[in-house]
C-alpha cells in the first residue's frame, strides 16, 4: 500500500465517522424533539385516538291497541349515501352497488356524478342490505374471497317509524318525522314515555377500530328504549267505526266527520274515528287539515244532544219527568229571540204541552227553553261543568279542547234559552261521547281516556293512573234519563238508529254552524250527530257520530243515526250480546236496585 | 502457539461483543412485550436464533481472511443460486417471495447474502487495490452487486435491496476509489431510480405511495401515511420515562403494525420513554463506535473493507429503521439488527459480529 492510498484511507474513514457522528445526531435530536418537545402534543394524540364514540341505536316504544295489536312501531332501516369526493369509480361503483341492493345503475351513476358532497342514493330500504354494502364487494384475489369496500359508499342506519294498521286511529296515532320527533297526537303527547335514547359509549378501541371488549369505557348517554304504550283503542271497534264512517261520508260529503265509542263503565275511548282519513305512514303526503283530530280538538255547537243535560239537570233537581213545562206552538218569541222547533208528524203544528219525556223524545227546542228558564243560568252552568264540558278531557290526546261556555250572569235570557237547547256552547265530539257515557254509567261520571297504560317489549307493565269517577246526577235522575233515552229511539226522532231486540238509547242532534266571522248563524250549515248508548239496560258502550256540514241532509236523524245503528249493531255482534227475549219492556223493571217509573 | 492465543484474546473486542449481547437481551425483552399473546413463542424462537448466530457467529470469527478469500467465489456462487431458488419456490408472505422452508423455520437467503456480498466486494476492492481507481474495477464490483441485488428487488425487498447499495458505497470510500466515480455512480442511481419510477411495475405502487406519505403523512393518515404517524405518535406519548413495561397502551391496541419486528423500535420508545430509546441508540452508537475502531486499525485490506461494509451496513439499518419510527426516513422494510425478531436477520447480524471479532483479533498481520 503506498502512503497516499494510506493516505485516502486514513482521510476517508474519518470522513467516515464524521458520517456516523451526524447520522446518530440525528437520531437522538429526533428522539429529543419527540419525547421530549412535543411528547404532551403526542400523549394527547394518542388518547385521542384510543377511544372511539360508538353510537348504540335504540328504539322508540312501540303503540298498541288493547288486545296487543301494534299500532305504531320502530323498525331498523338504513339508506345509502355516496361521498361524490371519495368515489373512484362512478360506473363500477354504480354496478356493483345495484347488483348489492337492486335499482338501475344507470340512476346511482346520474346521482353520483351529478351531485357533490353527501348524495342520497336509497332511502329506508331493507337493513340487511344495508348490513350487504357495508360488508362490500366479494373479490377474488389470488385463491382467496374476500370483502373489499366499495370506496365513497357509506350506509346510515337509523330507525323507520311504521304504522302497521295504515290511516286507522291515525289522527290519534299523529306521527314523527325521519328523524323521530313525534310531531303530532299521541306520539307527541306521550313523547317522553315513547321517546329513546340513542346512546354514546366512548370505548377504547384497537387500530381497526373494533372495541376491546374488556377494556375500559365511558358513557357518555346512557342507551334506553323507548318504553311501549297500549291504548284503549281496540283496533277491531276502530275499524267497525271506520267502516261507518267512510258509509256516511259517501252518502253525504261532509266537510269532516267523527266517531267516538266509549265504554262508559271504565271511561275507556274503544275507537275514535276522524275523516277525512290519512296515512301516518306517509302523513307529509297529505293536507294538513286532515290531520286534525276533530274529535277531540274542534268545538262545535252541540245542538239538540246538549238537551240530555239540561233535562238530567231538571231531573236530578226534582222535576218531575211528566210535569208540563211549556206549549209548543212550533215558534216563540222569548225575549228578542224567536225560537223554533223542527216539526215532524204527527207534529205539524207544534209538540203541544210539553214534559221532560217530551223535549228527548221529539227533541222539542221550546220546551228545552222552559226548562232551561225554570232551571236558572246557575244551576244548568253548574250542570254543564259537572259533565265535564268546561275543561279538557285530559283523555291523553294532544290539543284537547276547552268547551266554551260563557259565564252565568252574561247569558241572559236568550242565552239561557239556547243553551237549553244546546246552542250558544261549544263543546267538542269527546266532551258529548262523555256526557252520554254518564248517563249510561248510572250518573257516574268516568273521564274518557285513551291511555291504559306503559309497558316494554309488547307486554305492558304499568298501568295509567285512572281518573276519579264522580258522581254527575243521581242514579234515578240517570235512570229515567235513559228511559226518555230509549224513547227517543223506540218513537221518537231516533228511530232510525233503533236495533230489534236490542234497547237503544239514544240522541239527535242537528246543529246550526255559527258564523265564525261574526254574530248569527250560517245558513245551510249542519252539525248532525247522534249519541247513544246500547243495551240500554246494562250500557256497554257509548257511541257519539258527529257529522259536520253534510251535503243532502242535515238531520241528526238520517244523517248520524244509521251510521249509530251499524256501529251498535257490529259491537252488539262483537261483544256478544244476546238479544232482549221481549222489547216492550221498560229498563227500569229489568234493573235491580232503581224504582219504577210509574 | 499461546502467543498467537493470547494476541488473539488481547485483541478481541469485549466492547463490541458486550454491546452487541446487551442489544440481543434487550430486543428479546422489548420482543416479549411486543408479541402480545404469544411472546412467550417468540422470545424462544428469538433465543433459539441466537444460539444459532453465536454459533455461526465463532465459527465466521475463527476462520481466516485467507479462508475467506479462497471460498468467496463458491459463496458469492451458493449465494446467487440460493436467491434465484427463493424466487422459483420461495415462500410467499405478505405480497413477497422471500422465505425457503427449513422445517418449522423460516430461511431468509438475501439476510445472508448481505454478509456474503460484503466478503466478496472486500475481496474484490483488496485483490485490485492497485487499480482501484479503474473504470473497470467500479464497474465489475457494480455487476458482482447488481445481480443479487436485482434477485432480491425482484422478491421485492426494496430495503435489502438499498442495504446492499449503502454496503457498496461505504466499502468503495473506504476503498479509496475516486470521488469522480462515486458521484457519476450516484448520478447513475438517481435516473436509474427515476426510470424506474415511471416505468409502470417495477416500483410497486404501496412502496410510491410509502415515499409519497413519507414527504407528507397526514395526506392520507389511515392509509400508507398511517405507520408514520402512528409510531411517532406511540415513541411521543412514552415522553421521558415510557409509560412502563408491558403497560404501552399504542402497543397493546395494535395500532402499529410489525411491532415485533420492523418497528420494534415504536415499543421501546412508548414503554420505557425518552430513556430507554436513547439507551438502545446509545448501545448502537458503542457498537458501531467499536466496528469503526476496528476498521481503522486492522492493517490487512481484506479485514478493512469487510469491517466498513459490515459498519456501513449496521448504521444503514440503525439508521433506516429508527429513521422510519421518527418520521425522518421513509418506511422500508429493513429490521433493527440484533434487536428486531427474526431468525435469519439476527442470525446475519451475529455472524457480521463475529466476522468483526475475528478481524478485531487479526488485527496484526502476522510476520514469521
Amino acid at each position: 500500500m503506498g502512503s497516499r492510498t494510506r493516505e485516502v484511507v486514513k482521510k476517508r474513514s474519518a470522513w467516515l465517522m464524521l458520517g456516523f457522528l451526524c447520522l446518530f445526531a440525528a437520531i437522538s435530536g429526533r428522539l429529543v424533539f419527540i419525547q421530549l418537545c412535543r411528547a404532551d402534543e403526542y400523549a394527547k394524540w394518542a388518547e385521542k385516538i384510543r377511544w372511539a364514540k360508538i353510537r348504540t341505536l335504540t328504539a322508540r316504544g312501540s303503540i298498541y291497541d288493547s288486545n296487543g295489536h301494534p299500532l305504531a312501531v320502530s323498525i331498523r332501516t338504513c339508506s345509502i349515501f355516496a361521498n361524490t369526493r371519495e368515489v373512484q369509480n362512478v360506473s363500477l361503483t354504480a354496478h356493483r352497488l345495484s347488483a348489492l341492493i337492486g335499482g338501475d345503475p344507470k340512476n346511482y351513476r346520474k346521482k353520483i356524478s351529478e351531485g357533490r358532497g353527501i348524495v342520497w342514493l336509497a332511502k329506508k330500504i331493507d337493513p340487511r342490505l344495508g348490513d350487504q354494502v357495508k360488508r362490500g364487494w366479494l373479490v377474488e384475489k389470488d385463491g382467496r374471497k374476500r370483502y373489499e369496500r366499495i370506496p365513497g359508499i357509506g350506509v346510515w342506519f337509523h330507525r323507520k317509524r311504521v304504522y302497521p294498521a295504515g290511516p286507522a286511529a291515525a289522527q290519534v296515532l299523529g306521527f314523527t318525522n325521519i328523524n323521530g320527533r313525534p310531531l303530532a297526537g299521541i306520539e307527541w303527547k306521550f313523547n317522553d314515555i315513547l321517546a329513546n335514547q340513542d346512546g354514546e359509549i366512548l370505548a377504547e378501541v384497537d387500530a381497526r377500530g373494533r372495541i376491546i371488549p374488556e377494556a375500559e369505557r365511558r358513557v357518555l348517554i346512557e342507551p334506553r328504549d323507548g318504553k311501549d304504550l297500549f291504548l284503549t283503542i281496540d283496533l277491531n271497534v276502530q275499524h267497525i267505526a271506520e267502516r261507518a264512517l267512510t258509509r256516511v261520508v259517501k252518502k253525504f260529503q261532509p266537510e269532516s266527520a267523527c266517531v267516538v265509542v266509549m265504554d262508559p263503565r271504565t271511561g275507556e275511548i274503544l275507537a275514535l274515528a276522524n275523516f277525512p282519513f290519512f296515512d301516518p305512514n306517509s302523513a307529509l303526503k297529505f293536507p294538513q287539515s286532515t290531520w286534525v283530530n276533530h274529535a277531540v280538538a274542534s268545538l262545535y255547537e252541540p245542538g239538540s244532544t246538549l238537551k240530555a243535560i239540561t233535562v238530567a239537570a231538571g231531573l236530578n233537581e226534582g222535576i218531575s219527568p211528566s210535569s208540563v213545562l211549556a206549549r209548543c206552538t212550533g215558534r216563540e218569541k222569548i225575549g228578542k229571540n224567536n225560537l223554533r222547533c223542527s216539526l215532524h208528524q204527527p207534529f205539524l203544528h207544534g209538540h203541544g204541552s210539553v214534559d221532560m219525556q217530551k223535549i228527548i223524545k221529539y227533541s222539542c227546542n221550546i220546551g228545552a227553553a222552559h226548562l232551561a228558564l225554570r232551571l236558572g243560568s246557575e244551576k244548568l252552568r253548574h250542570y254543564e261543568e259537572a259533565f265535564g264540558l268546561l275543561e279538557k278531557p285530559k283523555s291523553g290526546f294532544s290539543l284537547e279542547a276547552v268547551g266554551y261556555l260563557p259565564k252565568a250572569d252574561r247569558w241572559g235570557t236568550v242565552g239561557l234559552a239556547n243553551i237549553g237547547f244546546g246552542q250558544g256552547i261549544a263543546v267538542t265530539p269527546l266532551h258529548m261521547a262523555s256526557v252520554y257515557a254518564t248517563i249510561a254509567n248510572g250518573g257516574v261520571r268516568v273521564p274518557p281516556t285513551i291511555v291504559r297504560g306503559t309497558g316494554s317489549h309488547g307486554k305492558m307493565m304499568a298501568r295509567l293512573k285512572k281518573p276519579k269517577p264522580q258522581r254527575v246526577i243521581s242514579r234515578l235522575a240517570a235512570a229515567k234519563l235513559t228511559e226518555m233515552l230509549i224513547q227517543c229511539v223506540e218513537g221518537g226522532t231516533g228511530k232510525n238508529a233503533k236495533i230489534e231486540g236490542y234497547l237503544i238509547a239514544g240522541k239527535t242532534g242537528s246543529a246550526q254552524v255559527a258564523d265564525s266571522g261574526g254574530r248569527g248563524y250560517l245558513p245551510n250549515a249542519f252539525v248532525a250527530s247522534f249519541i247513544g248508548f246500547a243495551p240500554a239496560d246494562n250500557p256497554r258502550f257509548t257511541i257519539a257520530v258527529v257529522v259536520n256540514r253534510p251535503h243532502g241532509s242535515h238531520f241528526g236523524a238520517t244523517v248520524a243515526a244509521p251510521a249509530f245503528r251499524e256501529i251498535a249493531q257490529k259491537l252488539l255482534w262483537y261483544y256478544h250480546i244476546p238479544p232482549q227475549p221481549s222489547n216492550g219492556g221498560s229498563v227500569h223493571e229489568k234493573k235491580r236496585g232503581s224504582k219504577s217509573l210509574a | 502457539m499461546h502467543v498467537i492465543e493470547r494476541r488473539y484474546i488481547r485483541n478481541f473486542d469485549f466492547a463490541l461483543a458486550l454491546s452487541a449481547a446487551a442489544i440481543l437481551a434487550f430486543g428479546c425483552v422489548a420482543i416479549y412485550s411486543a408479541a402480545g399473546t404469544r411472546a412467550v413463542h417468540y422470545v424462544e424462537r428469538q433465543l433459539i436464533y441466537s444460539l444459532v448466530g453465536v454459533i455461526g457467529a465463532v465459527l465466521a470469527a475463527s476462520l481466516d481472511l485467507e479462508m475467506y478469500q479462497r471460498y468467496a467465489g463458491k459463496l458469492y456462487g451458493w449465494t446467487i443460486i440460493l436467491l434465484i431458488i427463493v424466487l422459483r419456490f420461495g415462500h410467499q408472505s405478505k405480497g413477497a417471495i422471500r422465505w425457503i422452508g427449513i422445517g418449522p423455520f423460516q430461511f431468509q437467503p438475501s439476510e445472508l447474502a448481505k454478509v456474503v456480498i460484503i466478503i466478496c466486494l472486500a475481496i474484490f476492492f483488496a485483490t485490485r487495490q492497485d487499480e482501484i481507481n479503474r473504470l473497470k474495477t467500479v464497474v465489475l464490483s457494480l455487476l458482482y452487486l447488481a445481480i443479487p441485488m436485482l434477485l432480491i428487488f425482484k422478491q421485492p425487498d426494496l430495503g435489502t435491496s438499498l442495504t446492499l447499495v449503502a454496503i457498496w458505497v461505504v466499502m468503495a470510500f473506504v476503498a479509496g476509489i475516486d470521488a469522480k466515480y462515486l458521484l457519476a455512480v450516484g448520478l447513475f442511481a438517481v435516473l436509474l431510480g427515476l426510470a424506474a419510477w415511471c416505468v409502470p411495475g417495477v416500483i410497486k405502487d404501496y412502496q410510491k405511495a410509502r415515499l409519497a406519505s413519507f414527504i407528507n403523512p397526514s395526506a392520507d393518515p389511515l392509509g400508507s401515511g398511517y405507520h408514520v404517524i402512528q409510531s411517532r405518535i406511540a415513541i411521543g406519548s412514552g415522553r421521558f420515562s415510557g409509560k412502563g413495561y408491558l403497560k404501552g397502551t399504542q402497543r397493546k391496541l395494535r395500532f402499529i403494525p410489525e411491532q415485533h419486528t420492523d418497528f420494534i423500535f415504536t415499543v421501546v420508545g412508548e414503554e420505557m420513554g425518552f430513556v430507554g430509546a436513547v439507551g438502545l441508540v446509545a448501545l448502537y452508537f458503542t457498537l458501531l463506535w467499536r466496528a469503526l475502531n476496528i476498521m481503522a486499525a486492522v492493517e490487512d485490506v481484506r479485514g478493512r473493507l469487510m469491517s466498513a461494509g459490515i459498519t456501513g451496513m449496521f448504521l444503514f439499518h440503525v439508521f433506516v429503521n429508527i429513521g422510519m419510527t421518527l418520521g425522518i426516513m421513509p418506511v422500508t422494510g429493513v429490521p433493527l439488527p440484533l434487536f428486531s425478531y427474526g431468525g435469519s436477520s439476527l442470525v446475519s447480524a451475529l455472524i457480521s459480529v463475529g466476522l468483526l471479532e475475528g478481524i478485531s483479533m487479526r488485527r496484526h498481520k502476522i510476520s514469521f
